[in-house]
């Protein structure tokens, strides 16, 4: 009997989270005031015929803009010049009609999708990129389940898993040493439109006044992305003749964003910020909020859930994968401790933050050791391609000299933080810049492995530059002629 | 208090003390998250019209139970029932508790994966009567069935259980 009890006690203890409860309500809310007009049936069941006839209007309706028929226009004559042979319908899609594939054709076979009973449908559950179910699996079998998202937070977790799907098409596919050019594009231009959908419903969430659940939201599925990010740039480590291939998938992610924040001490004040972290809106609390304590204690938890997925890999992967994974576990359980103490002190911005990471290297940890186990199971890893030798040594060269001095300017802003009073009217902005110039230094480094040297040049000099400017304003405009002739060069208006 | 207040009233205390449980119930039988709140809320909403109907509600609780394990069946009837390992894969989360430790989350887990091995209307029952806290004569009238075969049901759901929390 004690065996039942603690069962069914377990049982009682499931419950909503505070946000579910709260956006429920607000539907119900919203449902009273329309509900002289309408049944619940006839809202759902409307509300379903009107996505669906919406979603074939719009894909009757899609055409290309003259700039994409004419470069589809251009690619055809090079092909057929070339005489190359017929592709898989699904790269010729991809090809000669980039964004758009909802022809007459495609249309058609929505139909029949849907009057068929769903087997085609199920059937490109698992197809990939080149294969010719792999535009029914992305563009009518998702797009349809996404109908039925009605709150933005489930739509958000929905484009954000619609994103994680094509990272791990992507890495599925440079595993097994199958990713080509046309795969890359394909996945590239998917990511990006499925993060910049995930990016606005988080936005209509805060907009809506559930600050709270956006930046919770955001952690937890930013962590998720992040870590496929990080397991793509470990596959191009071993797939070297692929690194080209991976670096235009991870360059889906790369959006440009315009956050507003604002502050809780002041609420009629507000900083607008370009920026291309995953910030999200969220108001700096300088008390203790026991949603932030609640958001921690999953980030815990949710730590613990990936050591023991690490641990029950033990007896399948390698030792050293279990090994590194579990020091990224150590990691990511100091990051979120840390995460705490920003809380505690009245930091939550930079505690949600903190929080992210952690959560990112915890899945990544996760990720990694089974990513290590199908690297062994597909065999050795491909050769790596040789470049011109002196010309690629001295790309190379050129890009670790920009990163290490990004890495110096970025520290001594970081230092120049620590010491400088957060009352500094500048303090708040400079701590968000500073992540700006981190965030532009960890894709210089990424950039850096997957040889796209230029990129990498880019990036470093962008964290730098951004770094310095800091300084020179946390130090006030009179320091400036104490400057380093090299960083005076650095602020010139190049940049 | 004229009466669109009294039934504001009403259905707002509902919604407070009950939505919870109207959430497990649903998520239990349909181990997918954003479908058992939708059908919660669904619950809600047509109690809600009924109210506005000017309909009679004696007892609240036995109403949206019912309303709810006719959603469900309906639901369950249109959706394939998914595997635990495959919603995982899709992003399922849960939704344990954060503040719960390590052993606790767990145990929760095991509730689930357990709830999944027993014969669907045994579950059913066993939801209501344990984690719900209805009593057979409620369940039957919720479920339409006799009590004697509800008892018969609970009976036998349980050594299934147990038998499953033995192996376990």
């Amino acid at each position: 009997m004690d065996d039942l009890n603690a069962f069914f006690g377990t049982a009682k203890k499931i419950s909503l989270r505070t946000g579910e409860k709260a956006s429920v309500w607000q539907n119900l809310l919203d449902f009273q005031r329309g509900a002289a007009v309408r049944k619940a049936e006839d809202v759902r069941h409307t509300k379903r015929m009107r996505n669906i006839h919406q979603f074939i209007h719009a894909a009757q309706g899609i055409q290309m803009t003259n700039s994409e028929r004419n470069e589809s226009f251009a690619r055809i004559v090079a092909d057929r010049k070339n005489s190359r042979t017929a592709r898989t319908v699904t790269e010729i899609f991809d090809i000669y009609l980039p964004r758009f594939h909802f022809t007459p054709v495609f249309a058609s076979v929505l139909l029949l999708a849907m009057t068929v009973g769903g087997t085609v449908s199920y059937a490109a559950e698992s197809a990939l990129p080149g294969e010719f179910l792999y535009g029914i699996k992305v563009h009518i079998n998702e797009p349809l389940a996404g109908s039925f998202k009605f709150t933005s937070e489930s739509r958000a977790r929905y484009e954000t898993r619609r994103t994680i799907r094509r990272l791990e098409e992507a890495e599925h596919l440079a595993v097994r040493s199958n990713l080509s050019r046309v795969a890359a594009a394909t996945i590239s231009d998917k990511v990006r439109w499925h993060s910049a959908k995930v990016r606005k419903n988080i936005e209509s969430l805060r907009s809506g006044g559930f600050a709270d659940a956006a930046a919770s939201l955001d952690a937890e599925l930013m962590a998720s992305i992040q870590a496929h990010e990080n397991i793509l740039v470990r596959v191009a480590l071993s797939r070297q003749n692929l690194k080209n291939e991976i670096a235009t998938v991870l360059r889906g992610m790369e959006i440009e964003e315009v956050v507003t924040i604002a502050i809780a001490d002041d609420a009629t004040e507000s900083l607008a910020l370009t920026q291309e972290t995953s910030l999200i809106a969220t108001r700096a609390a300088k008390r203790v909020d026991n949603h932030a304590v609640e958001q921690l204690q999953t980030a815990k938890m949710k730590i613990e859930e990936s050591r023991s997925a690490i641990e029950s890999m033990r007896k399948t992967s390698g030792m050293d994968a279990v090994n590194f994974s579990l020091e990224k576990i150590e990691n990511a359980k100091m990051q979120l401790k840390e995460a705490e103490l920003l809380l505690a002190e009245g930091n939550a911005e930079a505690s949600v933050h903190l929080r992210k990471f952690s959560l990112a290297e915890a899945e990544e940890a996760k990720l990694l050791v089974k990513i290590e186990h199908d690297l062994q199971q597909s065999g050795a890893p491909a050769e790596k391609m040789q470049m011109k030798g002196e010309e690629s040594a001295g790309l190379r060269t050129g890009a670790e000299v920009s990163i290490a001095a990004a890495k110096v300017s970025v520290a001594r802003l970081k230092e120049l933080l620590k010491t400088t009073d957060a009352a500094h009217t500048y303090f708040e902005d400079a701590r968000k810049k500073l992540l700006v110039a981190q965030k532009a230094l960890e894709k210089a480094e990424r950039a850096l492995l997957l040889d796209q040297w230029e990129e990498a040049v880019a990036l470093a000099k962008k964290a730098e530059v951004s770094a310095q400017r800091v300084i020179v304003r946390l130090q006030g405009e009179g320091e400036l002629k104490f400057m380093d002739k090299a960083d005076v060069e650095i602020l010139k208006p190049k940049f | 208090m004229n009466q669109q207040s009294d039934i504001e009233k009403i259905f707002n205390d509902a919604y407070e003390q009950y939505a919870d449980a109207i959430f497990r119930h649903c998520y239990f039988r349909v181990f997918d998250r954003d479908r058992a709140r939708d059908l919660m809320q669904d619950a809600f909403v047509r109690t809600w019209e009924y109210l506005q109907k000017g309909e009679q509600i004696d007892n609240i609780r036995a109403f949206l139970y019912r309303v709810a394990n006719n959603l469900v069946i309906d639901d369950v009837r249109k959706k394939k029932e998914a595997s635990l390992d495959s919603l995982m894969e899709a992003g399922f989360n849960p939704g344990f508790d954060g503040s719960q430790d390590m052993k606790n989350k767990v145990d929760e887990w095991k509730v689930l994966s357990t709830f999944k091995m027993i014969e669907k209307h045994y579950r059913d029952v066993l939801i209501m009567r344990h984690i719900d806290g209805l009593s057979p004569s409620e369940i039957a009238e919720i479920t339409g069935e006799s009590a004697n075969v509800i008892s018969v049901r609970l009976h036998r759901g349980t050594q299934q259980l147990r038998s499953h929390l033995k192996d376990g």
